[in-house]
């Protein structure tokens, strides 16, 4: 009796204890179910040694349609018709990044915590704050006025779930078993999500309250003397001032200091998304390469990721036969080419996200001042539900006529979730109608149903047409308005809506033989509409120069200038740099580095020791001139100049009162600075130190377990060079197209198509893309020509 | 005695490993793990081996099944996910993995299926 009752309660207990998560100090899944080998991750040991066709029967689909996946694991979907092309797509995206596509769209909605638990609810409740599960409940709405295209993410969808309905738990993705959940339905909304979490990614940068605060800290003179516009040497996306618009709606008057809404603290100020994203793009016109056919470029610049943001696709219909990368969760191809014109995008940076103050009727704050009215805020209760925990946290968003409060007293006007509709546009529609398109006038077309983010839409066709254009919704603004905070008690103080389509800053077939981007401003100062925002000035600079200098342009040349480690930024500063410092009471040491930084090409290549020592001097110099902005001003941490402004002080200005350090007695000027820098640096660094060494490029997993992310990757590369490799961002992915009379392209990105851990696609790319090479993207006519390649074939019926 | 007993007995003993290993599959192919506890329990309550010998048949054959299982898998996936899956766990190598997960079936076979045998026991 008792030998049953013991061995029966200890069986039952063993069971319980593997069949439920464990708390240590991390969060465990259930052993029992992970290490199943019927169930667990064994099951996502992918067989690599065989790859065998199969036939799954679809009853959402019209008609039959094929899928060869070739040898660089790239879906390459044959189908009759659109919609069934797009079903495919679905559930060819749901096969590779089932997991990755949930986690985005939890991350985005403000769900994760749904899953994670407690240590996500800040994130939940900030993404809550921002909306924008709202606005993409809004663009579906938008997307519906459209019937066929709508009819397209439908399919989509459907196809997504098809995958999910015939997917057991032993074959769920590892990180569900791992994370302990579930994956659930997709639908329209999440699609929308995803542009929704792109248009945060890329036009959430916003520096307004601590602009406000160090404008107030530093005075008038002072920050306009800092805080520039332009840099003169700048060389914008659209330089031919000859065709600028000249409309009569472009705004004259400006904002003035009286404007400006003071005061205020903040404290827990949004996080916001990596300063650095961008990109660049070009292309060449047949007059400038040594093919005579036009070449097109682009690398965007992201966070970088496993399993990577984008992943490959050849998609086949009556409609279209295009080839290039999407993110898993949209429908079509965003960035690609078919066999007669080829597009690219990189971010505007355009600032449109504007902070107005709220003046309250009183204590309760329910009512606020717009002109002469009192307004009632609009409440909105917002419920995270909590892993573990059965009542779901009650966060209230209070809403304005500008937009969310997400500061105390401070209201959010935010295009992404505030996309006005106007008129009839649609995001998948643009790329649909690139993917269709076969000459400049197509392009043009597409592009006027694109509303957030704004891009520099790059454009090449077979025609040797080539373009740019600056696309999306731009407010119509005041003379810098938007650089601050701004009275919300006047609706004068709003947008004046938006620059027409017509307006918007664009570049077909110019003299230079060339169009490029590379996030710096839009155009001269002489544009007639106002805009501000955040700017890059290095890559643009060097792009412009390299491609002005060179003519025979091959697509062996364009690939290596994506992979140019050069810097503008480096060739300006160092040189007068090292003039300022003292070389006679230098040690052997640094007589040593001297002649390291001497002898330097400006290259910030992988295993140099000078970009170690240029950047760290140049940054310890940068801490060190101001000195007088590194603190915090009623919570909000001061704003410091742009790296182009220390470099004309340098340059220019070496007795600058900025030099001088609050510290010390003495009136230091830019000497003391680069030579108390230079010391400093010398005394961090007793070694030489390559650059990739200090550096430490690696790729990260989304979940962030180390074991699941990329070893540390040998690779050179800056931020402010056009290969602009950071620690865990750079260049998502390279593609270069010549179109012919058939397109050559070639393609790489840090990742692998399979989104799965345990499969030889997962990472298998990464090697390629840190040493610059390319695989070629083959643009398949027909199913024969493709199954030539083929690793294996799905085919649907 | 003993041995004489499993002599006159291998030939059934066999039968009804063979019983379990394909009750086991049959069942973990199709419903959750856990089934497999309750294979192994029902197969001691009905087989009704002696303890020792049932103890030892219990552990072995789910040990080796849930090796077996993973040692193929993992061959045919050049150890990818058992390499990343080591990292993670901190246990150093894919074959301390295995071992684990040996162990785990082997309980797994062992407890539910000695709580049959006793049930049994006690009933007679």
């Amino acid at each position: 009796m008792i030998r049953f009752l013991v061995t029966f309660l200890v069986s039952c207990i063993f069971i319980l204890f593997l069949n439920n998560p464990l708390f240590f100090k991390v969060n465990l899944p259930p052993f029992g179910l992970l290490f199943s080998p019927f169930e667990g991750f064994w099951q996502n040991a992918e067989n690599v040694q065989s790859f065998t066709d199969f036939t799954l029967n679809e009853e959402g689909l019209k008609e039959e349609v094929r899928v060869v996946f070739d040898k660089e694991f790239v879906p390459h979907i044959f189908a009759s018709n659109t919609s069934d092309a797009f079903f495919v797509q679905g559930y060819i995206a749901a096969k590779l990044r089932l997991w990755q596509m949930d986690i985005a769209t939890r991350a985005a909605s403000g769900r994760l915590s749904e899953v994670l638990g407690e240590r996500t609810l800040n994130q939940d409740i900030n993404q809550r704050k921002k909306q924008i599960h709202k606005a993409a409940k809004k663009t579906v709405e938008l997307w519906k006025k459209n019937p066929e295209e709508y009819q397209f993410i439908l399919s989509y969808t459907e196809g997504i779930n098809a995958f999910i309905r015939n997917l057991k738990p032993k074959n769920f993705p590892l990180e569900f078993k791992l994370l302990g959940y579930r994956p659930e339905e997709w639908t329209v909304e999440k699609s929308a999500l995803f542009f929704k979490s792109m248009a945060e990614t890329l036009s959430f940068q916003h520096d307004d309250i601590p602009a406000t605060t160090t404008l107030a800290y530093l005075g008038e003179e002072l920050y306009q003397d800092l805080f520039p516009d332009w840099n003169p040497k700048q060389s914008p996306v659209i330089p031919n001032k000859e065709n600028y618009p000249s409309p009569s709606i472009a705004l004259k008057e400006g904002v003035q200091y009286g404007d400006i809404s003071f005061g205020g603290t903040f404290t827990g100020l949004l996080p916001q998304p990596p300063p650095n994203n961008g990109s660049n793009n070009w292309a060449i016109g047949g007059k400038k390469t040594s093919s005579g056919y036009p070449i097109l470029a682009n690398d965007p610049h992201l966070s970088l990721t496993l399993p990577a943001i984008w992943y490959e696709v050849q998609i086949i219909c009556p409609d279209f036969n295009a080839y290039g990368v999407t993110f898993p969760g949209i429908p079509g191809i965003l960035i690609g080419f078919n066999s007669k014109v080829a597009w690219g995008v990189t971010n505007v940076g355009q600032d449109v996200l504007d902070w107005y103050r709220i003046q309250w009727e009183d204590e309760k704050k329910e009512k606020y001042l717009l002109d002469e009215s009192w307004m009632e805020v609009v409440k909105e209760n917002e419920e995270i539900y909590i892993k573990g925990k059965k009542d779901p946290h009650i966060e209230t968003v209070q809403l304005t006529h500008w937009g969310p409060i997400v500061y105390p007293d401070l209201a959010m006007k935010w295009l992404a979730i505030n996309t006005p509709d106007d008129r009839p546009f649609s995001e998948i529609g643009t790329f649909v109608k690139m993917m269709k398109a076969s000459n400049y006038n197509d392009y043009r077309e597409a592009l006027k149903g694109f509303a957030n983010p704004a891009q520099n839409f790059i454009f090449a066709s077979v025609g040797d047409e080539i373009s740019l254009t600056v696309t999306g919704k731009l407010p119509i603004k005041k003379v810098n308005q938007g650089k601050w905070i701004a009275d919300g008690s006047h609706s004068d103080n709003d947008w004046k809506g938006f620059i027409p389509y017509e307006d918007l800053p664009h570049s077909f077939n110019p003299e230079v033989g060339f169009v490029s981007s590379a996030n710096q401003h839009s155009t001269y100062p002489e544009y007639p509409y106002y805009y501000n925002g955040g700017f890059d000035d290095y890559r643009g600079r060097i792009l412009n120069r390299f491609l002005e200098n060179k003519n025979n342009w091959t697509v062996e040349d364009v690939q290596s200038l994506q992979n140019n480690n050069e810097s503008i930024l480096a060739e300006e500063a160092l040189p007068k740099m090292l003039n300022f410092l003292d070389g006679q009471s230098m040690d052997d040491r640094a007589l040593n580095v001297m002649e390291i930084l001497k002898k330097w090409n400006y290259n910030f290549d992988s295993k140099e020791f000078a970009p170690v020592y240029f950047l760290e001097w140049f940054e310890e110099a940068y801490k060190l001139t101001f000195d007088e902005l590194d603190r915090t001003v009623d919570s909000v941490q001061l704003l410091k100049p742009e790296l182009w402004r220390f470099i004309t002080l340098i340059q220019e200005e070496e007795n600058h009162p900025i030099f001088d350090l609050e510290d010390t007695e003495v009136k230091e000027t830019a000497t003391e600075i680069l030579n108390l820098a230079w010391k400093n640096i010398l005394k961090r660094f007793p070694e030489n130190i390559s650059w990739s060494n200090h550096k430490q490029t690696f790729i990260p997993h989304l979940t962030r377990i180390d074991a699941l992310g990329s070893k540390p990757i040998e690779i050179g590369g800056y931020v402010n060079a056009l290969n602009s490799i950071k620690k865990t961002h750079g260049p998502s992915w390279r593609m270069v197209v010549e179109l012919g009379p058939e397109p050559k392209a070639y393609g790489i990105y840090p990742g692998g198509q399979s989104g799965n851990p345990g499969s030889p696609f997962f990472d298998n790319r990464i090697e390629d893309w840190a040493a610059g090479r390319y695989h070629s993207l083959n643009l398949y006519k027909n199913f024969e020509e493709a199954h030539g390649n083929a690793l294996f074939t799905i085919e649907f019926k | 005695m003993e041995m004489l007993y499993l002599q006159l007995n291998s030939n059934k003993m066999v039968k009804n490993i063979i019983l379990l290993v394909a009750f086991v599959l049959i069942t973990s192919y199709f419903l959750p793990w856990w089934s497999t506890a309750i294979v192994a329990f029902l197969w001691g309550l009905i087989i009704n081996p002696n303890s020792k010998q049932g103890a030892l048949i219990l552990f072995f054959t789910l040990f080796f099944i849930w090796v077996g299982v993973a040692l193929y898998l993992n061959l045919n996936n050049n150890e990818l996910m058992s390499q990343r899956m080591a990292e993670i766990l901190k246990v150093g190598s894919p074959w301390v993995l295995i071992l684990i997960t040996g162990m785990i079936g082997g309980l797994v076979g062992l407890l539910p299926g000695m709580a049959g045998i006793f049930l049994r026991k006690l009933k007679n």
